[in-house]
């Protein structure tokens, strides 16, 4: 769906690059992460990826088509949900709805079941200005995918949302990838890119030192053991045992049978430890 | 290339956002404003006698409803700068053109409604009114795309206000050419404007209507140029 290579861009000639000969490919139906800290260059990446940006050098296609080289029709078939909800206020979310569903001749989600879908049925008719933060990401997020895309944007679409909203969301991401939408995701969440994400790439300092499947960068950057915690006198042990032959080891085996054993976890890193080791830099 | 279902569509898309704008600047408040603005005119011609009566309803359009594109565009587009609604718009199939001709039309709209109610409710300029529309018409759109070029360059309500005061220094000065040589002045815009506007309390005449409407209309297309570059460079490209 998406190849990149060698791109570079700058905002002004004699700027520096903020985008450093950047590679990678995202596969049809796949949920691609891209994290990195705030000025990584993660915005103008999805910037030159939609179009926006065209003074680039180096090679963005799309379905083997050059970014560059598109015209308005691409639009059909692109949906972009940005990080801040950017809605008009005045009006309510019906009209918001359907001033954006005007713009494509695609086939299209109903807007009265994507309103029932994230909550918002109740409130079609409300003026947007009323709406808290949660409400409008949600009306944002139902706005991006309003005309079926095969290629969706998301910048943090769980921002500001509560448990259950964010589980409903992430919901509809798995469900639309399943039914062949490809996912761009941009996030700060770990959380949200281990959970969705097929693939992802950290940038720094607009490189990309590292894509991978979270699943193969948690094994490979974690400790091969497992941490028991088990009630001792009333309190909570830690044991840690090492994962080879772990069936066969004599400590491992009597504390299971003779403890009351209240957790087993694999030391495996997480995406946030990762991150920081292979960067050296944090999250914010 | 294009086919005419997609022209169908572009059509139907500008019709769209037209109405949607306008809809909005009722929203905003707009039409209230100048509803009672048109009053107060309105009240103020009708205690004025003929032949100052059509000067006066004359200059009251030049100096205000002809303009009402760059007073209130700056909000317009500041507005939808601060509710980051124009990065969304960029990436759905409506161009820039189709947003910018919109948003022109749609004031354009309001300022022919209350030039409307000011020349022909106290019947300053009733006696012409087709060239009275098409001089507000002209110079509405004009000014408008000005006012959008500005706009998309501003950061503040106070960066729109020093631009606005700066053009319409430069597009007002030449204002003063119209008094000492009328001919050679019509070249620019505001006296375009003006001399449609007087020729109605004057002479008409066929062929000096034609080179006011023709300057104007290249005028438009140079300050819908001016605005395109604006926006690619401030808003689509930054």
């Amino acid at each position: 769906m998406i190849t990149v290579n060698n791109l570079l861009f700058s905002y002004a000639p004699k700027n520096e690059h903020t985008l450093k000969n950047i590679s990678f490919e995202v596969g049809n139906a796949e949920i691609f992460g891209f994290l990195g800290p705030s000025g990584a260059g993660k915005s103008t990446t999805q910037k030159v990826l939609t179009g926006v940006l065209k003074n680039y050098s180096g090679s963005v296609k799309l379905n083997n088509r050059e970014i560059k080289n598109i015209d308005k029709k691409f639009y059909e078939n692109i949906g972009v949900a940005f990080e801040f909800p950017n809605l008009y206020l005045k009006f309510t979310a019906l009209e918001n709805l359907q001033l954006f569903s005007s713009f494509y001749t695609c086939e299209q989600f109903k807007i009265d079941e994507l309103l029932q879908r994230v909550g918002l049925w109740d409130d079609r008719n409300v003026k947007v200005e009323a709406y808290s933060k949660g409400m409008r990401m949600r009306l944002n997020f139902i706005r991006s995918i309003l005309h079926k895309p095969h290629l969706l944007f998301l910048d943090e679409p769980t921002s500001g949302l509560d448990p259950t909203n964010s589980r409903m969301l992430k919901d509809i991401i798995k469900e639309l990838c399943s039914n062949g939408t490809t996912i761009f995701l941009t996030t700060h969440n770990m959380t949200d890119a281990d959970e969705l994400c097929h693939r992802v790439a950290f940038m720094i300092e607009g490189q990309l030192p590292v894509i991978d499947s979270p699943e193969n960068l948690k094994l490979q950057h974690g400790k091969k053991s497992v941490k028991v915690g088990y009630r001792e006198n009333n309190h909570i042990e830690h044991a840690e045992f090492d994962l080879l032959r772990l069936g066969q080891n004599k400590a491992f085996r009597e504390l299971i049978d003779q403890k009351q054993v209240e957790t087993i976890h694999t030391q495996e890193a997480t995406l946030e430890d990762i991150f920081i080791k292979v960067t050296g830099t944090q999250l914010q | 290339m294009k086919t005419p279902n997609s022209q169908i569509s572009n059509t139907s898309k500008l019709l769209t956002l037209i109405k949607f704008d306008v809809k909005s600047q009722i929203r905003q408040g707009f039409y209230l404003v100048y509803a009672l603005v048109s009053l107060l005119y309105i009240i103020i011609l009708f205690n004025i006698p003929f032949p100052a009566r059509s000067s006066v309803t004359a200059y009251l359009i030049l100096s205000d409803t002809s303009i009402i594109g760059i007073t209130f565009m700056g909000a317009l587009v500041l507005l939808e700068k601060q509710q980051n609604t124009l990065q969304s718009l960029f990436v759905t199939p409506v161009k820039l053109s189709q947003y910018l001709w919109s948003k022109a039309i749609s004031l354009t709209l309001l300022a022919l409604l209350a030039s409307v109610l000011i020349a022909f409710i106290p019947g300053g300029l009733s006696h012409n009114w087709p060239l009275t529309l098409v001089a507000v018409g002209l110079s509405s759109l004009f000014f408008s795309f000005v006012g959008l070029g500005i706009s998309a360059g501003a950061q503040s309500l106070n960066d729109y206000l020093a631009g606005i005061m700066l053009g319409g220094l430069i597009a007002g000065a030449p204002l003063v050419l119209f008094f000492y040589a009328p001919l050679v002045s019509l070249v620019f815009p505001i006296n375009n404007v003006t001399d449609l506007l007087f020729t109605n309390s004057l002479s008409f005449s066929q062929a000096r209507t034609a080179v006011n409407c023709t300057f104007l209309v290249i005028w438009i297309l140079l300050a819908y140029r001016y605005a395109t570059r604006q926006f690619n460079k401030h808003i689509i490209n930054k």
